[in-house]
């Protein structure tokens, strides 16, 4: 696609300013100094590993806790068929999702909290970010409990598990440094392969997955509101909000700009994949219980699924297992509470980067720490409803996941912001035919939840 | 006339840092000043205002119907 004007490379009022550079700036800087010479010196593997981070972090978090645990159900519940295939055709409609996401911050270096306010208007600005942190602050509980399941396994009591989540966000934002947050949390990313490392030892039949991936057989039996939950969860585990917010704000933190778009998509595509092959992972895992008529109704909560594996694959299997589980919500921690801090930080206009110091952005480390704590708060509450949270988390992403889509295709097809760079016309089929899906699998999910609960129904 | 640097841009100057490289590794819409400016309101088709409308729809049924099995939940023995 040939490169354009946009509004903000045309209006004197937006460029060039006469400002002084900040200390947010100048963080920046460096690290654009070291992109600059890597593509000046045609080192494209180091251009590569400069530029990468948002799209695998963005894909490899939504592989979260609850996320693993969905997969997990999907193959205890069915076994190796329809699923796997479908996992992989979901993490493809979320590359086509978060591809956009990339582009429009490298494009418009803002947000997307802060370009659906200024573009859309406040109410759909304060929709999107309170949704969103209520959203992010249930999810978070989730990816708690995740933890303390993982970490239960051997044996570490609940109140250090979740201390130590809450530890790591806390590390992880010292240091003023967007650089250092992202390497950490890519360093923990890379764990979310266990499960796939647990898939291999589990040794699934060979036929049965070239079965599944060429005919998408055996289809799932038994009753059509499991299936439907089933396939409206691993929807909302593959596509939700904060991974738009997130990765928006992360590649303008992390300073890409237009040049860096090419390799925004290969992150991106990158992230899809090695998030697709962990989802799978955690699939074949769980598809030794179906493989034992295992009861997956029995398996929720607690460290249900780890002993179940211990019992029919072995402890190593299970042990990755629960590793994984740990690294999960621990990787979710850190992206979903900073996702939460930079929507927040764009919704009130206050410093929102990972280069400002504490003393500079004192509301983005608060919120970035105080929802993970809050989280953390209400996890270790006595007789706390968490399975019934759990369970629920992806509900109140429904409200805002149609919204965001919708306003995210249009920011891509905004030329006065794009110019040139705007979306393909194959491109918005794609993103079209991907926000319908969504959109309809979350509301079939919503009412479906809702008769459940009026007429007293198991979901 | 040439603005002053901040007291930050002046250490790293002073660190060693070329000025000029600094500046020059940012796009200039891409600092912090320039994004700090505020992008107009787009201007809506009437179609597009249509969307919206339905969109508003959407977001208030399907709030009540997740905030009431939301909380209806969290009242169930689990």
């Amino acid at each position: 696609m040939a490169a354009g004007p946009n509004l903000l490379e045309t209006d004197p009022e937006l460029v060039a300013p006469a400002e002084p550079l900040t200390h947010e700036d100048i963080q920046r800087s460096h690290d654009r100094m070291r992109v600059v010479q890597a593509r000046h010196g045609r080192r494209r593997l180091a251009l590569f590993w400069l530029l990468a981070g948002p799209g695998v972090l963005a894909m490899l978090g939504e592989n979260d806790g609850p996320s693993m645990l969905s997969y997990a159900a999907s193959g205890a519940t069915y076994g190796i068929g329809f699923f796997l295939p479908f996992i992989v055709l979901t993490f493809a409609g979320a590359a086509v999702v978060q591809e956009m996401a990339m582009r429009v911050g490298a494009v418009t270096h803002r947000g997307y909290g802060e370009l659906v306010f200024q573009r859309f208007g406040r109410f759909w600005g304060w929709l999107s970010a309170g949704d969103l942190v209520v959203t992010n602050l249930v999810t978070l509980i989730t990816e708690l409990i995740a933890i303390r399941i993982g970490a239960g396994f051997f044996g570490v009591p609940p109140v250090i598990a979740v201390a130590a989540g809450v530890g790591l966000v806390a590390i992880s934002i010292a240091g003023g440094r967007y650089w250092r947050w992202e390497r950490l949390a890519l360093s923990l990313a890379g764990l979310n392969l266990l499960f796939l490392v647990a898939a291999i030892l589990a040794r699934p039949d060979p036929a049965a997955l070239s079965r599944a991936f060429v005919t998408w057989t055996p289809l799932p039996g038994g009753a059509i509101q499991t299936f439907l939950l089933l396939l409206a969860s691993n929807i909302g585990a593959t596509v939700t909000p904060w991974m738009i917010f997130f990765q928006q704000s992360a590649v303008v933190d992390k300073g890409m700009t237009p040049h860096d778009i090419p390799a925004g998509r290969l992150d991106t595509v990158l992230g899809a994949v090695l998030a697709a092959l962990a989802g799978c992972g955690a699939l074949i895992v769980a598809a030794v219980l179906f493989n034992h008529h295992v009861d997956p109704a029995q398996l929720q909560g607690g460290t249900g699924f780890a002993d179940a594996l211990n019992r029919f694959a072995g402890y190593p299997v299970a042990a990755l297992f629960a590793i994984g589980l740990v690294e999960a919500g621990a990787l979710a921690l850190l992206t979903i509470s900073a996702s939460t801090a930079y929507a927040v930080g764009e919704a009130v206009s206050g410093a929102h980067s990972f280069n400002r110091s504490l003393r500079e952005a004192p509301l983005f480390y608060a919120l970035n720490i105080g929802v993970a704590a809050l989280a953390a708060a209400i996890v270790l509450i006595p007789g706390a409803p968490l399975l019934s949270i759990a369970l629920n988390a992806n509900l109140l992403a429904i409200v805002l996941m149609p919204a965001a889509l919708a306003f995210l295709i249009m920011l891509a097809n905004d030329r006065e912001i794009m110019g040139s760079r705007v979306n393909h016309p194959a491109l918005n089929v794609a993103a079209v035919v991907v926000a319908v899906v969504v959109a309809l699998a979350g509301s079939a999910y919503a009412v479906v939840s809702f008769i459940s609960t009026i007429t007293g129904a198991s979901k | 006339m040439k603005e002053p640097l901040s007291a930050e841009h002046v250490r790293h100057v002073f660190e060693g840092e070329p000025d000029e490289d600094l500046v020059e590794a940012l796009e200039p819409d891409q600092i912090v000043h320039a994004k700090d400016r505020r992008l107009p309101r787009r201007q809506l088709s009437g179609r597009a205002q249509t969307g919206l409308w339905a969109l508003r729809l959407f977001v208030f049924t399907t709030s009540a119907l997740v905030i009431y099995t939301f909380v209806a939940s969290l009242t169930q023995p689990s």
